[in-house]
């Protein structure tokens, strides 16, 4: 699962609910748009990136798989889309994104990261994290 | 700041103010059992008060009449004790449970890792606690760390988020949530949250009861009840004025504390970001409190009002405190309006609940009962945080911002007092929202108020900086209290006798009840004794170690102190007539040629020093007062049939007087500059200070000369 290999790649500490989060996912309900807060927390948001981060991948996925999102089409065209499914399903051969396909790919998780409350530098780590992934899978690293 | 020395080893606030805020809600309990009370007695309660009344006629028995009465008073008594201690036991219930939901909530809870654990011991070992809290991760939900007391102990439940934090932040976290369990309100936030759930099904009570029996009534009735008829009795129950005005003041109240419990909730979150770095620096904390986003709206009003509702102070707020605490530890003016407005909705509620028992018949005594905790708590909730703001500022080398703060505490008290849910059509007995009343006890204890902040300054700049000891602290604590107990018995006291008083004839009844208050032992006894302690008790702090310019300037005073009280025993022995069957007149005489005495110390050094001068003025003033006193006593001596009577007489009614003037001085003389006359700094001021001391208590002897029978209590 490409989410798992994001976490323990660049939130090795949340491996531990990952699980959790991901049956969550899987039981069809919302991820990250409810924290808990609580009333006498201490301000500071700490929340686990694993949420949103599943709920980016699980949008890239309904997008690139299904091409059910215009984005994929317009910005990485058909046989990008197809690569980024095949990257994404692990279906072979996987071949890796170009530089462009890449950058639009990069771009679209930083801005559904930060749709789902992560601030923009959280949000470019997430980005960053992802794109190292799909290399990772596309055996370019 | 010396490094040994931080405004934080000063007992804080925030404890005071809960226990405020619980107060105010438990005594709303009593009221909600008084509201049940007069739906369910109220049948009985008119027959015996229909029977019991005509006691009240030309003979005022009022004795008989509380005797008459007091079988109902004692069901009634009941029920507002019901109240109180349902709000209290469900308060302590959900004190214990809410928590335990919380953690639930955020569950399940994993212990951390060994490493997280030791160090969270060592933080608290660092901190002064001598056990260390368990740290747990809760689930991936949970966004932010907080610390809970649990059945199984207390417990530090951190975010996921928490371990990717680098170690410096981490530390600051935990050192965060361990200034909480070091500061002791973990368990108070709960109780106060806990008490103002538990208040509110007891302040409904009353009217659900009402509603219930014209449900029940309409339902037993020959045409069929609809959801549109109920609807429209429960509108047409809140258009009678009686309800209305009731659910309005509930409504307010619940608001008030809600609102005030939040920015309590907020002022702790900065004594624990202080405490958190008062040994390592603001590094860690401040980096970790980058972290959080603002998120505040670009709307004017929505800020303002997500302000006031917020958990927490903004982080850039937050960040700017851990580098000038100063303006954390201030007097900020909210902080005063609510200590103002719980102290008098304490005040009013109290009144109800005493003065129609029993405790009624102990005459001024019954009002003394009702004053004195809510001074006390006042004295907790506010002056705490005066004496804290001044070491503080004292220790930044600042001023200390404190004229807001002083009209706020004047208007929370005025508006407690005027808003406060007892005042519902049902009160036939508080006297403490009556016009007087709302003039002169905000006015006096704003005074008490002035008085404290100019000790709490006086005391803090003479002791550069060097923390207060332990015992000081109390002594502190003490002189608080016994200024606040002043202003509230001197002001409910004047408020009362222009209330109810007979105040027999002469100029304005205003102008007789301060003239008869100032010489009334009743009204002020205890002030004279709080000046005695306050200058023993100030004293002992500043003197205990004196330098060299404070002797000289001690030196000074006693000797204006020493001109100012043979100038005016000397003209009193001059003026002086026979002791005659007036002789009460000639002691009033007597006792304000002691007060001219004390005035002139206060002129002329509050001429040569402005508003920092009080201080100086508490400690000379009472001293020269007992000389003049003891001065006009002792050539009676011979002819007092009851000399140790007269002396205690001679001791209090000079100082109770000087005690009103002051506290009805306090305000002004607090909000005047501060300034040095240069002039009798030096070796002339040997000699113009006494001689300004004495002109101006000859001045005064002769102003009361001329004001003959203006200044003596009428003889009824």
């Amino acid at each position: 699962m490409l989410g798992r290999e994001v976490v323990a790649a660049a939130y090795p500490s949340e491996l531990e609910i990952f699980d959790d989060v991901a049956a969550e996912l899987r039981r069809g309900r919302a991820l990250a748009t409810r924290p808990l807060r609580a009333p006498v927390g201490m301000g500071v948001d700490l929340s686990a990136v694993s949420p949103a981060l599943l709920a980016v991948l699980s949008f890239l996925a309904a997008a690139t798989v299904t091409g059910a999102v215009e984005w994929t089409v317009a910005t990485i065209g058909d046989t990008g889309r197809r690569r980024l499914a095949a990257l994404m399903t692990r279906q072979s051969p996987a071949v890796a994104l170009d530089a462009d396909e890449e950058s639009a790919v990069y771009a679209e998780v930083v801005a559904a990261a930060e749709r789902h409350g992560l601030d923009r530098g959280r949000a470019e780590t997430m980005g960053a994290a992802v794109i190292g992934a799909l290399r990772l899978r596309g055996g370019r690293e | 700041m010396t490094a040994d020395w931080h405004p934080l080893s000063l007992p804080s606030p925030a404890r005071g103010r809960y226990a405020l805020l619980v107060l105010v809600l438990v005594l709303a309990g009593a009221f909600g059992g008084n509201s049940v009370a007069a739906q369910l007695e109220a049948g009985p309660w008119l027959q015996a008060y229909a029977r019991c009344a005509p006691l009240l006629g030309k003979a005022a028995d009022f004795p008989a009449f509380v005797d008459c009465m007091s079988m109902m008073e004692r069901r009634r008594l009941l029920f507002m004790l019901s109240g109180a201690v349902l709000v209290l036991a469900l308060g302590l219930i959900l004190m214990a449970l809410l928590p335990c939901l919380l953690a639930r909530r955020a569950g399940p809870l994993r212990a951390a890792s060994t490493d997280w654990q030791t160090r969270a011991a060592a933080l608290a070992a660092e901190g002064g606690l001598r056990r260390a809290p368990r740290v747990v991760f809760g689930n991936w939900r949970l966004s932010e760390a907080f610390t809970v007391r649990l059945p199984t102990g207390l417990r530090i439940v951190l975010p996921h988020g928490a371990k990717r934090l680098p170690m410096a932040e981490s530390d600051a976290l935990l050192r965060h949530e361990l200034a909480h369990i070091a500061a002791g309100d973990v368990t108070l936030v709960w109780l106060t949250r806990g008490v103002w759930w538990a208040v509110t099904p007891v302040l409904l009570a009353a009217p659900l009861i009402v509603y219930g029996r014209s449900f029940l009534t309409a339902l037993g009735g020959p045409l069929p009840m609809t959801i549109g008829d109920a609807a429209s009795s429960l509108i047409f129950m809140m258009l009678i004025p009686y309800w209305g005005t009731y659910l309005a003041r509930v409504a307010f109240l619940l608001a008030v504390a809600g609102l005030l419990a939040l920015s309590v909730l907020r002022s702790r979150e900065h004594e624990a970001d202080l405490r958190a770095v008062r040994f390592v620096g603001t590094d860690g904390l401040g980096a970790l409190l980058r972290r959080a986003v603002p998120g505040r709206s670009t709307r004017l009003i929505l800020t303002a009002w997500s302000r006031v509702r917020a958990l927490h102070p903004g982080p850039e707020r937050r960040i700017a405190v851990l580098h000038a605490p100063g303006s954390a530890l201030g007097l900020r003016p909210v902080d005063a309006l609510a200590a103002g407005l719980l102290a008098a909705m304490t005040l009013g509620a109290l009144s109800h609940v005493f003065i129609n028992s029993r405790l009624a018949l102990l005459g001024v005594a019954a009002n003394r009962l009702v004053e004195t905790p809510a001074a006390l708590l006042l004295a907790v909730a506010w002056g705490t945080a005066v004496w804290r703001a001044a070491f503080a500022a004292a220790a930044d080398g600042r001023p200390l911002r404190f004229r807001a703060a002083l009209f706020a505490l004047g208007t929370g008290l005025v508006i407690g007092s005027a808003a406060q849910i007892w005042d519902v059509h049902l009160a036939l007995s508080n006297t403490y929202n009556r016009p007087a009343m709302l003039l002169f006890v905000p006015l006096l204890v704003m005074g008490a108020g002035g008085v404290v902040i100019a000790l709490a300054r006086w005391c803090a700049t003479r002791r550069a900086g060097r923390p207060l000891r332990r015992a000081e602290r109390v002594l502190a604590g003490v002189v608080t209290a016994a200024v606040f107990v002043g202003g509230f018995w001197s002001g409910a006291g004047i408020g009362l006798l222009r209330t109810v008083g007979s105040l027999g004839t002469g100029p304005d009844p205003l102008y007789r009840a301060v003239v008869i208050s100032a010489l009334s032992r009743f009204t002020i006894a205890n002030a004279a004794a709080a000046l005695t302690c306050m200058a023993l008790a100030v004293g002992l702090m500043v003197l205990r170690k004196p330098d060299r310019p404070a002797v000289r300037d001690a030196g000074r005073t006693a000797l204006l102190c020493l001109a100012s009280a043979t100038t005016a025993s000397a003209l009193r022995w001059a003026t002086h007539g026979p002791l005659d069957s007036l002789a009460i007149h000639q002691a009033e005489r007597d006792a304000w040629a002691a007060v001219a005495a004390g005035l002139a110390v206060l002129v002329v050094l509050v001429a040569c020093r402005g508003s920092a001068a009080l201080g100086a003025v508490m400690i000379a003033a009472p001293p020269t007062i007992f000389v003049v006193a003891a001065a006009c006593w002792l050539p009676h001596l011979g002819t007092w049939t009851r000399p140790v009577g007269s002396a205690l007489l001679y001791l209090n009614q000079p100082s109770s007087a000087f005690a009103l003037i002051v506290l009805l001085l306090g305000l002004p003389l607090a909000l005047l500059p501060r300034w040095r006359l240069r002039l009798v700094d030096g070796a002339g001021g040997l000699i113009l200070l006494p001689l300004a001391g004495a002109v101006v208590a000859a001045a005064l002897i002769a102003l009361m000369l001329a004001a003959g029978e203006l200044l003596l209590v009428p003889v009824l």
